[in-house]
């Protein structure tokens, strides 16, 4: 390749940058800049008008008729309703009373309250939304760091493209030709491992700062009088909703996506329970579904657009040819790869960067040695689960990371997006950490399928 | 100056309507998919069926919204820096970003979109899987009527942004409640 | 002197997936060996260019130059085209060539490919498939009833006749429904491509024969303004790559069962054989669904009746020339 031709696409990529900070709406910042870029490589004769046709295909196929994203606006109806009838807002009242005497208490409990849904769906938009909508005004009012809130809540609602059920393992067992079922139970440790980390380092960060994440005052404790009553009244509604999502899952009823409709529909019974229910309200969340719905969808057009001038003007070969130029090998080549893939995550979906580097990675990462660290039939499996973390982190990157965007939306009222960039810094640390511990021992990504059988 | 903003005024009071309305297919999704996993339990009433609809209601939803979201002020913004702009800076960034990037996106989307339409048409397109709903092209033309509406709102939004340049005064924003600490 | 041609191909299946992929792979090794470097097809993964299922119309407008799938994917768009696919009950590879190449099925299909622009050529040949993972086992095709499957096409028509409730599932939800029972069964490919999708980690039992698909044509489509464009040598040099990629499928297929097989076994996978009442049964379902389809479309009707009157006389060779 000439060094013009690694350059246009890769410049893309700079010019996005750039654009996306004039404040812009992001989902049309990156329809702009592809569509800027399909001209220009249209007058290098690089693209041919008729190309265009396939940002309708792409928009069609991969987007309108997606049926496991259905789940996203069913999943933002549940949060909104929760919200908006009260609910979520006596199950936190509660919790933070409950977990008073814990540092950093709220927040260990959004990252459970995300763990819990990582296992239901592998939305990150819709978990995102969600834990934004239910824990982001409770932290808010109890004077968590913004930057803190912010981090635990993206974070913790991106565990669900980890953890099984997941999408993006289904097509990397695609593209690798690997079981499914191997990559589920490879990807399980892993994603606890991550949840782990976000709560050994939410305590740590209580106890050394304990400004950010302020106790619940002695007389709020005190207001509350009969607090069994008051757990029946915060607990119990959410805690049937939970068991009827996960139970229809579990209980063979519903398929992970449906289980999103199950959600949606029994939180809109609690607010009947709650004397919250009206036909105003049910208009209201309707509304707001619709409009965070169309916020996530109007990325996904944009970011389709932009990754397939990306990849027509050679964008994929411009970054496989640098990986060439270094010519490394084993535990260097790993590396690269992994670097490589925490750089695309500024820019691009998982989708989109399974598709750069597995289809070309995957004999070559299949003949690496590593000697006795990891058996040769199972270096494939341990590579994807290591991908597969990596990526995680790319929801989570400034200043492409759709999570941060998700939340920046959801919780306008609270938090700017300065706060939300800063806040993830430390948690993309943390993802990394979790991803070299994967690397160093693979056993834990390589010993539940083992015990499985598989 | 007072026709421009008469005219952003009904465009966008135009995608505020049709998105309104297409909100309320989220309570249609959602009942679908609560009849189909109650139902096939006990009878077939026709699961594929079902679950094409499922993705029909929902495509209409979003694309008949991202108009809407665009007028409401609902798609994401990097406002870093933006916050720091003046309403006329504001204002300038907005036109120049509907007239080249969102207005082109659109006619795009509707030229190329059309001929997809179409072909369906032509062929009466049915589901791919046999068992599932017939007439494809019907849920497909909501992706031109989805775009056209997101042009109509970006139309509003360039009228809008042209008279705050002349001088009218800006709308009050709905982004700009919290303080803006930066990176 | 010829221009040099550079094509996208949008592949349908992953490159890694035996068969459904590597023989789209093959493809672009082979034809660039055979024309000297003349013309290169270059493999794109499903979804990096076009998601899958919108390869038809992208080839038909020329958005893509071709694509590496099989005809049985447009029943959505063009019923006929499915009869150059894979019938249910249909034939095994030697006579679904003969008709194709020789009985004049290839003048249909021509014909049909080009009323959308698009110019197609036979370039590889699945063996049959399996006909189904289920969780439990099933005595008779009477216990279908009732029953959530996913399952496609024609096949999935036939077994609604029998109280099949055909499920459309989103790819990821697949696993975890079988694995908790939200469907009953589900069919995919053949013993060595499942074997990679791991379905026997979570379903036990594996039924044959592929009543539903038995020999499947995968083809290149490819944009008819492109092909035709092409030198006679370019065209024959495409034609003679997937002629031989036909043949290549067909051995490989035959193959690569018998080890994946046993390694299902050993995973502790049921083989089971439906009896010939329950293939009966379906043949009779399955006839009914093919009698609607020739009614509703007349193209299909004229592919699939040049197709049935091959197969009437052929049966007279069949029963002479082959051992039973
Ligand atoms: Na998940
Ligand atoms: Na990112």
């Amino acid at each position: 390749m000439t060094a013009f031709e690694t350059m246009l696409p890769l410049s893309m990529l700079g010019l996005l940058v750039v654009i996306l900070f004039s404040g812009f709406p992001v989902a049309f910042c990156l329809a702009g800049v592809g569509l800027t870029f399909a001209l220009l490589g249209g007058l290098l004769g690089m693209f041919h008008p008729m190309q265009l046709f396939l940002i309708v295909s792409r928009i069609w196929g991969s987007i309108a008729e997606n049926l496991v994203l259905v789940a996203i606006p069913m999943f933002i109806f549940m949060g909104i309703m929760l919200e908006k009838s009260g609910v979520a807002r006596h199950l936190l009242e509660i919790l933070s009373v409950l977990m008073r005497r814990v540092p950093g208490g709220l927040a260990l409990a959004v990252v459970l309250m995300g763990t819990i849904m990582a296992a239901t769906t592998g939305i990150v938009g819709a978990s995102v939304v969600m834990l934004a909508l239910l824990a982001l005004p409770v932290m808010m009012e109890r004077g968590y760091d913004k930057a803190v809130a912010a981090g635990v809540i993206s974070s913790s609602g991106t565990l669900g493209i980890l953890i099984p059920p997941s999408i993006m393992l289904v097509v990397m067992g695609d593209l690798l030709a690997i079981p499914v079922g191997d990559l589920f139970a490879g990807a399980v440790i892993p994603g606890f491992l991550l949840s782990g980390l976000y709560l050994v380092y939410i305590v740590v960060l209580a106890l050394l700062a304990p400004a950010k994440m302020p106790k619940l005052a002695q007389a709020e404790v005190d207001k509350v009088d009969n607090l069994p009553l008051l757990v029946l009244r915060g607990f119990l509604p959410p805690t049937v909703l939970v068991v009827c999502v996960l139970g229809s899952i579990i209980g063979g009823f519903a398929t992970p996506t449906e289980a999103a409709g199950i959600g949606a529909f029994g939180a809109t019974v609690l607010a009947v329970f709650n004397r919250t229910f009206s036909i105003g309200l049910l208009r209201d969340v309707a509304r707001g579904t619709a409009l965070t719905n169309a916020m996530i969808f109007g990325i996904f057009c944009g970011a389709t657009l932009f990754s397939y001038v990306f990849r027509e003007l050679g964008g994929d070969d411009a970054i496989i040819h640098v990986i060439d130029l270094l010519d490394l090998h084993d535990w260097t080549l790993l590396c690269l790869l992994m670097v490589i893939i925490f750089l695309l995550g500024f820019f691009f979906d998982w989708l989109e960067i399974t598709l750069i580097i597995l289809p070309v990675f995957r004999p070559i990462v299949m003949a690496l040695d590593f000697g006795d660290a990891v058996p040769s039939d199972k270096i494939l499996l341990w590579f994807a689960i290591a991908v597969a973390v990596n990526l995680q982190t790319s929801y989570l990157t400034p200043p492409f990371g759709p999570a941060l965007f998700y939340l920046r939306q959801a919780g306008h009222a609270h938090l700017s997006l300065g706060q939300i960039y800063r806040g993830v810094i430390p948690f993309t640390l943390l993802q990394l950490a979790g991803l070299v511990l994967c690397l160093l021992f693979p056993a834990l990504v390589l010993w539940l399928p083992d015990y499985m059988g598989y | 100056m007072s026709l421009l903003l008469a005219s952003a005024h009904r465009l966008k009071a135009a995608a505020r309507g049709i998105g309104t309305a297409a909100a309320w297919l989220v309570v249609l999704l959602i009942l679908t998919v609560v009849l189909d996993v109650i139902t096939r339990r006990f009878v077939v009433l026709g699961s594929t069926k079902l679950q094409d609809l499922e993705w029909h209601f929902h495509a209409a939803l979003f694309l008949f919204s991202l108009g809407y979201a665009y007028v409401e002020g609902e798609h994401v913004r990097i406002d870093v820096l933006h916050t720091r702009f003046g309403p006329k800076t504001a204002a300038a960034i907005e036109l120049v970003g509907a007239l080249i990037f969102l207005v082109p996106f659109c006619l795009i989307v509707l030229y190329y979109g059309y001929t997809f339409v179409e072909r369906s048409f032509m062929l009466d397109e049915g589901s791919a899987s046999q068992t599932g709903l017939p007439h494809r092209w019907i849920i497909k033309s909501t992706l031109l009527g989805g775009f056209f509406m997101l042009l109509v709102a970006a139309l509003g939004a360039l009228c809008e942004s042209l008279a705050i340049l002349l001088g009218a005064p800006p709308p009050e924003s709905r982004h700009g409640e919290h303080e803006e600490v930066g990176l | 002197q010829e221009a040099k041609v550079k094509w996208k191909m949008a592949g349908t299946f992953s490159s890694s997936l035996p068969q459904l992929g590597t023989l789209g792979k093959r493809l672009e090794e082979q034809i660039a060996k055979v024309s000297g470097g003349s013309i290169e097809i270059r493999f794109y993964e499903p979804n990096a260019l076009v998601p899958p299922l919108e390869s038809f119309d992208a080839v038909s407008v020329g958005a893509i130059d071709a694509a590496f799938s099989t005809p049985g994917f447009w029943g959505g768009k063009v019923p006929a085209l499915q009869v150059f696919a894979a019938l249910p009950f249909g034939p095994p590879s030697p006579e679904y060539m003969a008709w194709f190449y020789f009985g004049g099925g290839q003048e249909i299909f021509d014909e049909i490919y080009a009323k959308h622009g698009i110019h197609s050529v036979m370039c590889g040949m699945l063996a049959p498939e399996g006909s189904g993972w289920f969780r439990e086992e099933i005595k008779s095709v009477d216990d279908l009833a009732g029953l959530k499957l996913r399952f496609f096409g024609l096949g999935a028509k036939a077994l609604e006749k029998f109280g099949v409730s055909a499920q459309l599932l989103a790819a990821p939800d697949v696993y975890p429904a079988l694995d908790r029972g939200v469907i009953d069964g589900l069919e995919f490919v053949q013993p060595a491509i499942d074997l990679k999708m791991g379905f026997w980690q979570i379903a036990k039992h594996y039924y044959f024969p592929g009543w539903h698909q038995q020999s499947t044509f995968f083809d290149l489509m490819i944009n008819k303004d492109k092909w035709d464009a092409l030198s006679e040598t370019q065209q024959a040099q495409i034609e003679a790559v997937c002629g031989d990629n036909v043949r290549y499928g067909i051995a490989e297929g035959e193959a690569i069962q018998v080890p994946a097989l046993k390694e299902l076994q050993e995973k502790g996978v049921q083989l089971h054989r439906w009896s010939d009442e329950d293939l009966q049964k379906l043949r009779g379902a399955v006839d009914e669904v093919i009698a609607e389809q020739v009614a509703a479309d007349p193209d299909f009707k004229r592919a699939y009746e040049s197709f049935s009157t091959f197969r009437t006389e052929y049966a007279t060779w069949k029963d002479l020339g082959y051992l039973k």
